[in-house]
């Protein structure tokens, strides 16, 4: 399987505004030194908790935000260096889809349009070819033909999500960034949309990296999942694998933070005590041991690696 | 049965409503259909267009020339309003030793007024001794001018109000239109660059638009005009070049609030230009706003101009705009004895900007698909 997508080392660091008088420029590390492959076709899974970098992460490999260092290699291609023009070309292969499917698209225009206008930009289509691909999009994705002359206010949270999907999926990209996207949606529409996502990969051969913070919904739709914390990735490893035995201690305590649906069952918790530190000024060493169970002193000073403990399996723990 | 047939139109016409075809004649089509079921926008549309045709057609409608007649006008001057065709005499009282100017209409009661322009109607023993005299106002044949209805009055120069309002809504109307046309080029683009490339060009363009808001508009209006000699054409450049501040600001914060919205990133990862970015995805966005400020802009360019003719360095008179024929009837004594000439003008400016200003709601809500079916 040949690999589609090398993240190395990818930071994004957002700038503070900075204090009258304040001596240094403070920034808030959103994504602090990830790296990771994706192969062709395989879907990765991105958890953690709200404000941890994922789709930050996400933006930074399709470099809607620039990353601040790093590279990302993209078909053996490295974009990071790419000019802002042959981004904007290399964007056909890659897409994002939203978390909110009521504020991605443009109220102003029909669905028509905007599932149009990506082969607008990049294949230069007449207004009836067009106007036959949108139709075959829709199709694809579950719509009606004459949903096209609509509005996107007059359609459901699913159904915007669909549309969006359509839009993305237009230009047959090669990579699919999916952020948050069916968080927005109650859980009924979740299950449509994820099995839509799962129809989609198969029909047209996509790659996913797939960001969420419900770990049901990774664990259903990944065959990798990449576990992150303060901008950092903890554990890496393949679906199964990370549920039956997560290694890292923060997966441990993410995974059994899960509710379960059946009353009878005792399980003994540890759940996290205390807060995410901030961004702005992470802890030293591991960022993870100001609420780590098994912290040891090594844990203060030092930053774990990000290393390969077994095969398939990358952990940042001083334990292993 | 008719409940469902309505609804199988109204499917019809929503189906057609939004037609997949971005052609500009469709688009208009369909802001047209939904401008329409506002009563108001379109009163306020037809207002305007009567307003604008009988700018247009003014030489052809007025009964009288803007600047008037100087050898009937000086017996006339502030003569009240008069619906049918008449005839003037003058008489002289030689009892009292007074002047009199008697109005003797086709059509209803005759009446005189002194010296001190105070009317009276005139009663059949009055008349009787002004018929003596018989000191008619003659034209250049002979005969006893007769006189078109003043139907707005005239003036304190005797010239006729409602020809000199049709003339000056070609000034006042043109004026408005084009200096706002022109603040709304420059605001809408400026503040288009500084919203959506942020940062430091924001804060310099915005800079200057402080600097610029911080000189008192009029003071320099009133140093502009009276550099050289006060023109039409100076009046429109100036309220343009200095009515575009408030423009730019609310179109850059328009634009700051719309480019955090998902689908202005997501239009950037489909690889849209920026020219795409602001004039497919935010501006049509921001356009209520706009035209809602450029209807109120209009009425205000109309203000402001009738502020400058009120200096006497706007529009210059023989030449009338509703501004100075406003400021012209200013005093206490006019106001009592001659509204007319205060009432006319300021209906027509205050028609026009509430016609303005409900065109503006009626077109906001006709380009906002969203409140398509309210």
């Amino acid at each position: 399987m040949a690999t589609l997508i090398e993240a190395r080392d990818l930071k994004k660091h957002f700038p503070l505004k900075k204090e009258l008088f304040a001596k240094e420029q403070l920034f808030v590390k959103a994504v602090d030194g990830v790296s990771f492959d994706i192969q062709k076709g395989e879907t990765l899974g991105v958890v953690g908790e709200s404000g941890c970098g994922k789709s930050t992460l996400g933006r930074a490999v399709i470099r809607l935000h620039e990353p601040t260092a790093g590279s990302v290699r993209f078909d053996g291609e490295d974009i990071s260096g790419l000019s802002k023009e042959e981004m904007r070309l290399k964007r056909r292969d890659m897409q994002l889809i939203f978390q909110d499917p009521f504020s991605s698209l443009n109220p102003r225009q029909t669905v028509g349009r905007i599932i149009g206008e990506p082969l607008e930009i990049h294949l230069g289509l007449g207004k009836d070819e067009r106007k036959a691909r949108v139709e075959e999009l829709l199709a694809l994705v579950g719509l009606s033909p004459y949903h096209l002359r609509r509005y996107p206010h007059e359609f459901s949270g699913g159904q915007r999500q669909r549309i969006s999907i359509a839009r993305a999926i237009a230009l047959n990209p090669k990579f699919v960034v999916c952020d948050e996207s069916v968080s927005a949606l109650d859980v009924s529409i979740q299950a449509q949309v994820i099995n839509l996502f799962m129809e989609l990969q198969e029909k047209l051969d996509l790659t996913y990296m797939f960001i969420s913070h419900d770990l049901s919904v990774v664990k259903h739709i990944s065959d990798r999942i990449m576990v992150m914390y303060l901008g950092k990735a903890m554990e890496l490893a393949a679906s199964a694998a990370l549920f039956e035995e997560p290694l890292h201690p923060y997966t441990k305590a993410l995974l059994e933070s899960v509710p379960l649906p059946d009353p009878h069952r005792v399980v003994s918790r540890q759940l996290l005590v205390g807060d995410v530190p901030s961004p702005i000024n992470p802890p030293k060493g591991c960022v993870f041991h100001t609420r780590c169970p098994r912290k040891m002193d090594k844990c203060m000073s030092e930053v774990p690696e990000f290393k390969c403990v077994k095969e398939n399996r990358f952990v940042a723990c001083h334990l292993y | 049965m008719q409940q469902q047939e309505k609804t199988a139109a109204e499917i019809a016409e929503l189906s057609e409503s939004a037609e997949y075809s971005d052609t500009f004649a469709k688009q208009a089509a369909i802001v047209w259909r939904r401008f329409r079921k506002n009563k108001f926008a379109v009163i306020g549309l037809f207002t305007l267009l009567v307003l604008y045709a009988s700018a247009i057609f003014a030489p052809l409608i007025a009964p009288y020339s803007e600047s008037g007649d100087p050898n009937s006008d000086i017996f006339l001057i502030d003569m009240r309003p008069i619906a049918s065709r008449y005839k003037v005499m003058l008489y002289d009282d030689y009892e009292s030793f007074e002047s009199f100017v008697v109005i003797l209409p086709e059509r209803g009661q005759a009446y005189y007024r002194d010296v001190n322009h105070v009317v009276y109607p005139a009663d059949p023993e009055f008349l009787a001794k002004v018929e003596e005299q018989q000191n008619w106002l003659y034209d250049e044949e002979g005969e006893p001018m007769r006189f078109a209805p003043n139907i707005m009055g005239r003036d304190e120069l005797g010239r006729d109000v409602f020809s000199r309002v049709l003339f000056a809504g070609r000034i006042s109307l043109f004026i408005g239109f084009v200096s706002m046309g022109i603040a709304i080029v420059i605001g809408v683009i400026w503040g288009c660059v500084a919203g959506y490339y942020g940062g430091v060009v924001d804060s310099v363009m915005m800079r200057i638009v402080d600097a610029i808001m911080s000189i008192p508009t009029f003071l320099l209006l009133v140093t502009v005009m009276s550099l050289g000699r006060p023109s039409i054409m100076k009046v429109m450049v100036v309220l343009g070049l200095t009515g575009w501040t408030g423009i730019s600001r609310f179109v850059r914060a328009e634009f700051l609030s719309l480019m955090k919205r998902d689908f202005v990133e997501a239009a950037k990862c489909i690889g849209a230009k920026d020219k795409r970015i602001i004039f497919r995805h935010v501006l049509p966005n921001a356009m209520g706003p706009i035209i809602v400020a450029a209807t109120m802009g209009v009425a205000g360019a109309i203000l402001a101009e009738s502020g400058l003719s009120f200096f006497g360095i706007g529009v210059q008179p023989p030449a009338a705009s509703w501004g100075n024929m406003l400021t012209n009837a200013q005093e206490l004594n006019t106001m009592i004895n001659a509204s007319w000439k205060a009432l006319y003008p300021g209906l027509m400016i205050f028609i026009t900007v509430l016609s303005y200003n409900f065109m503006g709601d009626g077109l906001r809500d006709a380009l906002d698909p969203r409140l398509k079916n309210s």
